[in-house]
């Protein structure tokens, strides 16, 4: 994989957990769920932040950032509050995966930049009630 | 429709693949000893002795590096009993790590005196913070050894091993 397709991989990973989270937080319940709205919150945060950077990342290369989708699948059901966390731990190990791959396909910069994204996204991977991974983003 | 996010992973990674591929081969170096390159293009020492390719000087620094925070794990839960229970994932995490790394460093490389004496402080709480910041050296070293590294899958393999010492250190005892 170029660098440039695996920066924009990653771009696509983004865009899916940016909506994902967009669509979890809207079926959690503040009041009942408090801790649970907070970390999809702060999930939703992140993934902004790095949906931004990475679209950067690519345009400063001259190419044109992928585009989001119109909606994305979700991985899994999200009746109960267990299966909203399930789904976002699921979005986390994918992009953990995503953001290995990232830092195998890059160099300098931007590989300094995919190991930040790798270690951010193992730790809200674990917040959501992941256990800890001697090789997170390898496994 | 919805569109289904994250297309296929690329096949798995296996560890061991990662470094007969990207670094075990390379510290294979052959040794006919005429100071030119060989015909696998790595680079000879004058005096004949084959000089170890970027990577396993990664791997090598890598190894040293975990091997003394491992120590100094060892240390303080021999110190500590209850802490070193509580300290148990951390070991089998360097371990696996530890073993990840040795297929790829020669054997002329590896380190062949112990790591030094670590000093783990007579106070429980004061011995799981110094290992705490310890650990997170070893963290910014493997990410910075993950920027050094030519092999793009061999970088990987480091930033994957700080990012598991850093999912440690979130849930670090006090």
């Amino acid at each position: 994989m170029t660098p440039a397709e695996a920066l924009q991989k990653a771009l696509r990973g983004e865009h899916a957990a940016l909506y994902l989270y967009g669509v979890l937080g809207a079926q959690a319940s503040e009041s009942r769920q408090p801790e649970l709205v907070a970390r999809l919150e702060e999930g939703y945060d992140a993934h902004r932040a790095a949906r931004d950077e990475l679209t950067a990342l690519v345009s400063a290369k001259g190419l044109d950032p992928a585009p989001a989708e119109v909606s994305y699948e979700l991985p899994g059901p999200t009746d109960t509050a267990d299966q909203i966390e399930a789904v976002a731990r699921t979005i986390e190990t994918r992009l953990t995966a995503t953001y290995g791959e990232l830092v195998a396909s890059t160099s300098g910069a931007d590989r300094r930049w995919a190991i930040r994204a790798l270690d951010a996204s193992a730790l809200r991977e674990l917040a959501l009630g992941a256990p800890a991974r001697h090789f997170p983003g390898l496994e | 429709m919805p569109h289904s996010p994250w297309p296929a992973p690329e096949a798995p990674v296996s560890r061991r693949g990662l470094l007969l591929g990207g670094v075990g081969l390379l510290a294979l170096a052959g040794c006919s000893g005429d100071g030119s390159d060989d015909s696998g293009g790595r680079k000879r020492s004058p005096r004949g002795t084959p000089e170890l390719a970027p990577d396993v000087a990664v791997a090598t620094a890598a190894l040293e590096r975990i091997r003394a925070t491992r120590a100094a794990v060892d240390a303080t839960s021999t110190r500590h009993p209850a802490l070193g229970r509580e300290l148990a994932d951390v070991t089998e995490m360097h371990a696996a790590h530890e073993e990840s790394l040795v297929d790829a460093v020669p054997e002329r490389a590896r380190p062949d005196s112990p790591p030094a004496t670590y000093a783990v402080p007579p106070r429980r709480r004061v011995a799981a913070r110094e290992l705490a910041v310890a650990e997170g050296e070893l963290h910014a070293t493997l990410d910075e050894l993950a920027l050094r590294a030519e092999s793009g899958d061999f970088a990987r393999l480091l930033a994957s091993m700080g990012a598991g010492i850093a999912q440690q250190l979130a849930g670090w005892p006090q």
